[in-house]
């Protein structure tokens, strides 16, 4: 089994390029990074390598066992690399729509939101907890159908790599033709936005075809000014409670809720409670637009088929 | 994503120490470099708009504006209140719960969220009382 991880390789490029774009911000845009919270995010990125280290071996044996079972054997060809990088991609989109909309994975993945910059260090924002979650599973059907678990792991470097370029306000908007088939600066500060009409939008690891696919689509608009980080913003640089703060949240709504709901705050959509006290994502922006007479351009995440989301 | 990773304790354990180092310097730069300067509130519309960031739709009919701009608090026609206070280069906000304290110190008024992580503020703005007296209304 190939003992190669991209991701190890690219580190060196990661901190060369935040450095950039450092110097980038102090020429014209300040505002863009703040040493606390640069520190934060980066600590989050060197905890979630530990995270992998003490528990990734488990997927890894997980996946190495159901290969056994596997029904087609999968060459190691260019073609396989193709195909099940595209493949991963798809699976990412799944894994990372689910750590939106169902507050178990969210409780892992708003790691990646809370802080309120968007810039390179936010890319390497990454969770500590994600073994915690389900989002192992997603890739069950890959190995199933013959690729090797190691493929599938180059693959999955290659496209966190990818994800790391578009963390950015550095950069506008790419060629039209690029911005119409991958994720883009662009699409992903939507992505990572909580301006009502951005919330939930844009789920795309390297292909932002899956959101106009699935309807989760939403274009960046011009001259409005986006605000990063999370509906309820965390106020706090403290780390500990920056990783485990959604846990926390759903242990304590878990204890006071009625029997019959508590499974719910576990298993619906972040904001949701059974007495109506927090607001969805879906509900906000059904607020708003009642609120500003704005029109929705892109069908609701409910609808899994495309919708009228308008191209790049 | 978990990163599989095969390699001995004390690889790993240099890997993690040089990792450290390496995120300290990027954020001692960041602070040599004066990046990330304290957000101001300019004036009541900008207290507004920040208001609708952090809690949207939040439509204030009462705004107490700190006197540099370093925070705010608002009521809304629904005796909400909301308080603004910088965190980092942005403002984070709070709707204030029945559990939070407020306390005038001449023109200062002092708030205690009674949220932890949140903690207080300190704004210096004109009739803190009439404030004080707001947050003492605030029910579930």
């Amino acid at each position: 089994m190939p003992d190669f991880s991209p991701t190890e390789y690219a580190v060196p490029g990661f901190v060369a390029l935040v450095l950039i774009e450092m110097l980038w911000a102090r020429r014209a845009r300040r505002d863009a990074y703040e040493p606390r919270d640069t520190l934060t995010s980066l600590a989050f990125g060197l905890g979630s390598t530990v995270s992998a280290l003490l528990f990734g071996g488990v997927f890894v044996a997980l996946y190495m066992g159901l290969w056994e079972f596997r029904l087609f054997d999968v060459p190691w060809t260019w073609w396989a690399f193709a195909l099940c990088f595209v493949l991963d991609d798809l699976k990412y989109y799944w894994v990372h729509r689910f750590g939106h909309r169902v507050r178990w994975f969210w409780a892992s993945h708003v790691n990646h939101h809370s802080s309120q910059h968007y810039n390179l260090s936010t890319a390497l924002r990454q969770t500590w907890t994600g073994f915690l979650t389900l989002g192992f599973v997603f890739a069950l059907p890959l190995v199933l159908l013959g690729f090797h678990p190691a493929m599938i792991a180059i693959c999955g470097g290659f496209n966190l790599i990818y994800q790391f370029w578009i963390h950015t306000e550095a950069i506008d908007r790419m060629p039209r033709w690029f911005e119409a088939v991958m994720n883009t600066p662009s699409h992903h500060r939507v992505h990572h936005a909580t301006n009502p009409r951005y919330l939930d939008r844009n789920y795309a690891g390297v292909f932002i075809v899956w959101d106009k696919l699935f309807g989760t689509f939403e274009p960046e608009v011009r001259g409005e000014k986006i605000r990063y980080g999370i509906v309820k913003q965390l106020g706090s640089f403290n780390l500990l409670w920056a990783v485990f703060h959604e846990w926390i949240g759903i242990a304590q709504d878990m204890w006071r809720a009625p029997w019959k709901h508590k499974l719910s705050y576990l298993l619906r959509e972040p904001g949701w409670t059974h007495d109506g006290s927090r607001q969805t994502s879906d509900q906000i922006r059904s607020d708003w637009l009642e609120r500003t007479g704005s029109t929705e351009k892109s069908v609701s995440s409910e609808n899994l088929i495309a919708g009228d989301a308008e191209a790049a | 994503m978990p990163i599989a990773c095969h390699m001995d304790f004390s690889a790993a354990t240099l890997q993690f120490a040089g990792s450290l180092i390496a995120i300290l310097a990027l954020a001692g730069l960041a602070y040599w470099l004066k990046l990330g300067p304290p957000p101001q509130l300019a004036d009541e519309e900008d207290a507004r708009t920040a208001a609708d960031e952090a809690v949207s739709g939040f439509a204030p009919v009462a705004i107490g504006l700190d006197r540099d701009g370093r925070g705010a608090i608002l009521r809304d026609a629904g005796g909400r209140v909301l308080l603004l206070r910088p965190h980092g280069g942005h403002f984070a906000g709070r709707i204030l719960t029945p559990q939070a304290r407020a306390s005038s110190d001449g023109e200062a008024l002092v708030i205690d969220t009674a949220e932890k992580r949140f903690g207080a503020a300190r704004l210096v703005l004109d009739d803190p009382r009439a404030w004080v007296r707001a947050v003492e209304a605030i029910q579930e």
